[in-house]
């Protein structure tokens, strides 16, 4: 087991560092002067002070690991339109906004999409089934950046029932965390009604039901144990379709998280910003992605053996 | 002891060719036709995607109007028999730009489909061909692209590249066909093992052979499964990136930026989210019921 970590982790940090060094790459690609179009007006001598002290006038490979070395220790840079503002700083001022609001965003979709996958498969070619399931599709078919717009203006414009947009009390929440979780709830009914499906054809679930089990026992107790295992396996997907998903959905309900951050940069090209949480995502992603694989290896012993090959 | 005649044993009349097979034999792709034929909503899907393939192609030909002239006399129109779904704020027809947005939406899909085939299966077969070292390699890298995040490796790319349809197919197609990868290297491997490719090769059969006869029959089924799988994908992420304004650019028209503007003005005009909308929507839920229908149709060991 500890082999199986030690070589998911080192996958991690590859990939960690193959993204760190493309971004580095990407930067110097860009055309342009890095100290804005006043620099032609510059003297030479001042020029160079300032290449100088922003360590450009260094080879790129001396820059490079300089880049690298920063950003192990979290420094990720200056802001271009901002240069009073860190990166790290704004990362740490918005980034809690985001993650309330993807976690909030999980616990409805863990709790509407399990249900759902749950009906669709007991009740499995029944109309519970095909309506579940018709759900589902309608969350894989309908994007969040169609979802959020339309909720906030016909519940929360034209109706007035809850609050369009900002981020203040907790009803300003609701509508922000259903647009997100529509997508997730849509993966996790699909795997979970499929998972179901498949368990509750094995031997052992006849053998409880022909000892006289009720079907409430059989399902929570027998069912659900083993059903809920492979949805570990798509934590993975789950996490880059919230991300994805606070891009939009923060800036269509105009919440000061990450994500709207980040659109925003985009639009301004702030690319030290782009990058920088570009790296930060990755991350977060790669982080993700890597305990997923360590969990479903404890719980899955053919995972790890295979590994090992 | 009875004598026994030898005239009463006659041999039996055939009567019925019982042995003989009534029915024609059906090759794997006629019982996987028939088996999607019979599935309503996977055929619902091929006819709705049909359907919305031709406006694509044929809308913007004859529409009286193309997708970038601005009539300033006309902005802002509500839907009517001049302009199906209304114009914009430049007075563009949006009944063309919204087909346009359809073919230049399914082209990024199809052309993303196919290199991430050719690039996929190419890479997938060869690993698990030659196997052993070549394929430990080869997967060492496919583990680390894998687990780069697509879209913002896309996004970054898309910013350094500069906005537009090639920026999108390179970036889609830098890392989206490590799936196909996957996928097609596990179903060689399982194949390869199994006894008709032994007994094939037992009998003298050539690696070309039992490549083109064998092998590639036994993936195709689920390479085309994927590939419903992969083209709203990559629908989608054309229109995620032109949502947040990384995509195609204006005034060419693509669903995602259609989207995007009509999100503008949906409060005054709604008709300009609600047809691009309902047109993507369309798409990717045909492309996704297709998929199932034809993930159940394709797989043999669904035959009976």
């Amino acid at each position: 087991m500890l082999k199986y970590v030690l070589r998911r982790f080192i996958y991690m940090i590859i990939t960690l560092w193959v993204i760190i060094t493309a971004t580095f790459f990407l930067m110097k690609l860009l055309p342009g002067n890095p100290f804005g179009e006043m620099a032609a007006k510059l003297p030479p001598e001042n020029l160079a002070i300032l290449k100088a002290q922003y360590g450009l006038d260094k080879p790129e490979w001396q820059q490079y690991l300089k880049y690298l070395g920063n950003v192990a220790q979290g420094d990720l840079g200056v802001s271009y339109q901002f240069p009073t503002r860190t990166v790290i700083e704004v990362i740490k001022q918005s980034f809690p906004a985001s993650l309330e609001l993807g976690i909030e965003s999980l616990v409805v979709a863990i709790i509407i999409g399990l249900l759902l996958g749950i009906i669709a498969a007991l009740k499995h070619n029944k109309w519970q089934d095909y309506s579940s399931m018709f759900i589902a599709l309608v969350g894989i078919s309908v994007p969040s950046f169609v979802v959020a717009p339309l909720l906030s203006l016909y519940v929360g414009n034209k109706w007035g029932i809850l609050p369009p947009g900002l981020w203040e009390g907790p009803e300003h929440r609701i509508l922000p965390a259903l647009a997100l979780s529509l997508g997730t709830i849509a993966i996790l009914a699909r795997m979970m009604r499929a998972s179901m499906l498949e368990v509750s054809s094995l031997d052992y679930i006849k053998t409880a039901k022909s000892k006289g089990l009720a079907t409430s026992k059989i399902v929570t107790g027998h069912m659900l144990r083993n059903a809920i295992l492979p949805i570990v396996t798509i934590l993975g997907p789950i996490a880059v379709n919230v991300i994805t998903g606070t891009l939009v959905v923060e800036t269509v309900f105009v919440i000061p998280g990450l994500g709207y951050q980040f659109v925003s940069s985009i639009t301004t090209l702030d690319y030290t910003m782009i990058t920088g949480l570009t790296v930060f995502y990755a991350a977060i992603l790669i982080v993700v992605m890597f305990l997923t694989d360590i969990a479903y290896g404890l719980i899955d012993p053919r995972i790890r053996m295979s590994g090992r090959r | 002891m009875e004598t026994i005649s030898k005239d009463k044993f006659q041999p039996a009349q055939k009567t019925t060719n019982a042995e003989s097979i009534v029915r024609p034999s059906l090759t794997y792709w006629q019982d996987a036709w028939r088996r999607l034929r019979s599935n309503k909503l996977a055929m619902g899907g091929l006819i709705v995607l049909i359907l919305l393939s031709v406006l694509a192609v044929v809308a913007p030909m004859v529409s009286k109007f193309d997708y970038e002239t601005q009539y300033l006399k006309d902005i802002d129109l509500k839907p009517s028999w001049a302009h199906f779904f209304g114009t914009d704020d430049f007075g563009r027809d949006l009944w063309t730009r919204v087909w346009w947005g359809t073919r230049i939406s399914l082209f990024i899909g199809l052309v993303a489909a196919a290199l991430d085939l050719v690039i996929g299966v190419l890479y997938g077969g060869i690993s698990a061909y030659f196997g052993g070292k070549v394929d430990n390699a080869m997967q060492r890298i496919v583990e680390i692209i894998y687990s780069i995040p697509l879209l913002l490796l896309a996004i970054i790319l898309i910013v350094f590249l500069g906005p537009g349809m090639k920026s999108i197919i390179i970036a889609y197609a830098l890392t989206g066909w490590v799936g196909m990868a996957r996928l097609v290297r596990g179903q060689i491997l399982l194949v390869k093992e199994q006894e008709f490719v032994l007994a094939a090769r037992t009998l003298g059969a050539k690696p070309a052979r039992i490549i083109l006869q064998h092998l590639i029959p036994n993936v195709i089924g689920l390479v085309i499964v994927q590939i419903t799988f992969i083209v709203p994908l990559a629908i989608f992420f054309e229109s995620f990136l032109s949502f947040i304004g990384v995509g195609i650019r204006p005034p060419m028209a693509s669903l995602g930026n259609l989207i995007n503007d009509g999100a503008h003005y949906m409060r005054y005009q709604p008709h300009r989210i609600i047809f691009p909308t309902i047109v993507f929507s369309l798409i990717l839920l045909s492309f996704n019921v297709l998929g199932d229908g034809l993930r159940d149709a394709l797989d043999p060991k669904m035959r009976k």
